[in-house]
């Protein structure tokens, strides 16, 4: 609990209409994409990095944890306020402050939302590839924390690889920024780096400097769908070897696609097992013909109907339904074990095949779909946790798939993070001397423990 | 190792409130909830609410608590976040559930409050109030908030707003017709709704003569009442039920021939009454009655309005476009009749504005108790209207009529605002 004294401190930082403790507005902040609960004390909507500066140098004066939090759409508890504490919400910091045309770069605030910073660059006929499935409402400081990606990673990388600097708040306090405005840069140690991805434990980012690309000229998106699982992993292991690069290469198990079903229709046939999304982009005439190549290889491994989208309306609708599964598998069963495992590409057909292997094993419900092109699959272990026993098993099933991913070759989380979800399971891909390194420098940051604590690691650090 | 989260076991019973349990907290309701994009807080997101909900439902919360009833009735009931739900939580439905039940009504004025339980339910005094807005309406409506259902006809001394105050109606429209002699076969019959009986009778006249030219013989039953979108939306219990037993008896004599309203809202709600009922005997005559509706789009467009080929040409200069109303275009899935029938007439440049699903920020009494933010929504609307260049919008909805009268007032806007049935009644000889 906070201290009276204290919640006036901060409203004299932030403006009385700018702070909320009453136990509604507490609960509206309670929860992110993980939906768990946990009640901060306080939640504030500070307006720029100074009133951020103070806050945070309140919190190591008086020792309460500081949470930032962007739309609250991570899904591994990110911005969970676990110990309580003031979750800090970045909504005011919304300004997109540059699209600069010359050098093809932005900057903007974290509270910006990804896609319609999208929309904004595009316009210029400029592109901002990283493409969370949440985009259409998580924020570019979300974005960062988490290092997010989505089906563009494939071609264009993840968020990382688009941001050249950063404007942030210490822990501590202090503003500071890092990295570079240009399109290169190797002075100093690459603190950019260190902060995108770091779940908000490091820093609160306060400004984004971001490179752009041009717009590709045109998309084309293909749906094929296949009577077998494996048929559609091998089409996936052939594509990549076959050396086109798509800009999106999603796979939908036959759980994933009933579930989205229900919100859009595909219309898809009954005997339907998988089914493959692919974006194709670039020039026109290189886009005809990559598709041909991609059709034929769909073809020859067995997918028994393959589909062009005739427009771009066809198209946008059938990335929204991939868009859609991951909230929609609720259907299921209320809980949902999320993971975001990674493998190298040729590998996919192998870690579908055990985790089929897992799900018989354990009479588990476990739904796959995802990022097969990049090797990042998600993967759900939907369970009633009313029902006792169901947690525990669910919990074994996941260690297992972990230990055949690491074994493939793998890693645990693609692009969703540690948070909460993960943290018990961080040893068993990280080396003891990688984690202690890791924890050195969550001190040297925070030496108090105050901003985003509990987060990655287990406890305390 | 993490402390143990705390997740909610709701009993699951039919209770719609019990269905907040399904948010799985995506945020995808986020990216579409017209309120949130303005204000950026979570409290007035669906997810917001239906945690909260969740919440007064587990007694997590008091619901008597007042922030309670502040953040749940801070919504305009559009349905968009219900539309983008990957998992179809009705989110605007379980909110205003959650008004019923914890009455919120005490965050609405007391004179509206007044309104909605002791003259709405009655004709008569319906018929004073509108005599007594017409001798003081030019003191004290010009500050009465001008807005959808009822409210506009009725004082608000205490408003400071400078709303725009549509004149009051010399005859309400009902009392005018109810002198005819009702046709012996008709065809279909009428549901007129307070803002056209009471303000804008024209727009209830350009329908008859459309209907006449159609040659549908039309009956006005001149027993009915106000739909009781705005009670029901408001969660005031009871009320919306009086008014809807008050309609279904007064249309009940002229089963089957079709119920026509001309306000998509109203068309709307009608369209829903069986789901007000639960004793059977209601919830039967409450059925037959809805599957009689039909929105005025829907009607004329089967009735085949659009296919006439000597339709006169209206105003040339004219860049049209059609606003959906959230009760039209979300709630009865209606999109390409108007279309249709606004496409038929000659001359118009029809024009859509690429931002179809937004709602204006009218949302029943959320324009009155949220006047500044429904302002902000509706600059939103504006905007993609201006960037299409449109000189006249069309809606059907008079809510959202009266929500762009007084949005364009405020914002000084030479852009016009007309009811379907204007554009269409001008097509052919009167």
């Amino acid at each position: 609990m906070l201290k009276k004294k204290v919640i006036s401190k901060l409203a004299k930082i932030v403006g009385q209409d700018n702070i909320s403790t009453s136990q509604e507005d507490l609960v509206c902040y309670s929860y992110d994409a993980v939906n768990k609960k946990f009640l901060p004390d306080a939640v504030i909507f500070p307006a720029d990095s100074g009133e951020i500066s103070a806050v945070l140098k309140l919190a190591n004066k008086e020792q309460f944890p500081v949470i930032p939090r962007g739309a609250g759409t991570g899904f591994s508890g990110g911005t969970l306020p676990i110990w309580g504490g003031v979750v800090l919400v970045t909504s005011r910091l919304n300004q997109i402050i540059e699209i600069d045309t010359d050098n093809l770069t932005a900057v903007v605030e974290p509270g910006v939302v990804c896609g319609e910073f999208q929309k904004e660059v595009e316009k210029e006929g400029l592109y901002y590839p990283p493409d969370p499935a949440s985009l259409a409402f998580s924020t570019l400081g979300g974005n960062v924390a988490e290092c997010a990606g989505g089906p563009h990673a494939l071609k264009y990388g993840v968020t990382r690889d688009y941001v050249t600097g950063l404007e942030a708040v210490l822990p501590t306090g202090e503003i500071f920024t890092t990295g570079v405005k240009t399109m290169k840069g190797v002075v100093g140690y690459d603190l950019t780096r260190l902060i995108v991805g770091s779940e908000g434990t490091l820093a609160i980012v306060t400004r984004i400097y971001l490179r752009l690309i041009p717009k590709p000229e045109t998309t084309l998106t293909i749906m094929a769908i296949f009577k077998n699982i494996e048929a559609a992993t091998r089409t996936v292991a052939s594509i990549i070897k076959g050396k086109t690069v798509p800009s999106k290469l999603e796979f939908m198990d036959q759980e994933s696609i009933k579930c989205v079903e229900t919100y859009h229709n595909l219309n898809l046939p009954s005997d339907t097992k998988a089914l493959l999304l692919i974006e194709l982009d670039g020039d026109l005439i290189t886009v005809e013909r990559q598709a041909d190549s991609v059709e034929e290889i769909c073809r020859e491994q067995g997918s028994f109907r393959v589909d062009r989208a005739r427009n771009s309306q066809e198209a946008e609708s059938l990335w929204e339904v991939r868009q859609a599964i991951s909230p929609s598998l609720a259907q299921l069963n209320p809980t949902k074990i999320n993971e975001d495992i990674v493998v190298p590409r040729s590998k996919i057909p192998y870690i579908i095949n055990q985790i089929e292997k897992i799900k018989n094993n354990y009479q588990l419900q476990i739904v796959s779909f995802g990022h097969a092109g990049d090797g990042n699959i998600h993967v759900n272990i939907m369970i009633d946790d009313k029902i006792p026993g169901e947690k525990e098993k669910a919990d074994k099933a996941t260690k297992e798939i972990f230990q055949e991913v690491l074994e493939a070759g793998g890693t645990l989380s693609g692009e969703h993070g540690i948070g909460i979800t993960k943290a018990s399971y961080l040893a068993m891909e990280l080396p003891e001397k990688e984690i202690e390194l890791m924890k050195k420098i969550k001190r040297v940051f925070d030496p108090n423990e105050i901003l985003n604590p509990g987060k990655i690691f287990y406890g305390k650090v | 190792m993490p402390p143990e989260s705390k997740t909610f076991n709701p009993d699951s019973t039919d209770n719609l409130l019990a269905e907040a349990s399904h948010c799985v907290k995506c945020g995808r309701c986020l990216s579409v909830c017209p309120v949130f994009r303005e204000t950026g807080r979570e409290t007035e997101a669906a997810r917001g609410k239906l945690s909260l909900i969740e919440s007064a439902s587990a007694e997590e919360i008091k619901t008597s608590s007042k922030r309670l009833k502040e953040i749940v009735s801070f919504c305009l009931l559009c349905g968009a976040c219900a539309e983008i739900c990957p998992n179809l939580v009705p989110g605007d439905a379980i909110i205003q559930k959650a008004r019923e039940t914890f009455n919120s009504k005490d965050n609405l004025s007391l004179p509206f409050k007044l309104t909605l339980s002791h003259i709405l339910p009655f004709p008569a005094r319906m018929n004073g109030v509108h005599k007594a807005g017409i001798i003081f309406h030019p003191l004290l409506l010009k500050k009465v908030p001008s807005e959808s259902g009822l409210n506009w006809r009725f004082p608000f001394p205490h408003d400071k707003k400078h709303r725009l105050i549509p004149e009051l109606t010399d005859e309400p429209f009902l009392k005018k017709y109810s002198l005819k002699k009702p046709p012996s076969n008709p065809s279909a019959a009428l549901f007129v709704g307070c803002v056209s009986n009471y303000v804008y009778p024209a727009i209830a006249e350009a329908v008859l003569d459309i209907l006449q030219h159609l040659e549908i013989s039309v009956f006005i039953p001149p027993e009915q009442a106000c739909c009781g979108l705005v009670a029901f939306g408001t969660g005031i219990t009871g009320i919306d039920r009086k008014l809807a037993q008050k309609n279904i008896a007064a249309f009940e004599s002229t089963d089957p021939i079709p119920i026509v309203a001309f306000c998509s809202s109203c068309s709307s709600h009608l369209k829903n009454y069986s789901e007000l009922f639960e004793e059977k005997e209601w919830r039967e005559r409450a059925l037959k009655f809805s599957q009689r509706v039909k929105d005025f789009s829907e009607f004329l467009f089967d009735a085949g309005f659009q296919n006439q080929s000597d339709l006169k040409p209206v105003d040339s200069s004219r860049r049209l476009t059609f606003h959906d109303p959230c009760h039209l275009r979300r709630k009865q899935g209606i999109f390409d009749q108007p279309r249709q029938l606004l496409k038929s007439v000659k001359g118009v440049k029809f024009v859509e504005t690429g931002e179809e699903n937004l709602c204006c920020g009218s949302g029943g009494s959320f324009n009155l108790s949220h006047y500044d933010i429904s302002l902000k929504i509706f600059k939103r609307r504006l905007r993609s209207i201006e960037k299409a260049d449109v000189d006249t919008v069309v809606t059907s909805c008079m809510g959202c009529l009266l929500q762009f009268l007084d949005g364009l007032y405020q914002e000084n806007k030479a852009i016009r605002v007309k009811h379907l049935a204007e554009i269409l009644g001008e097509t052919f000889p009167r």
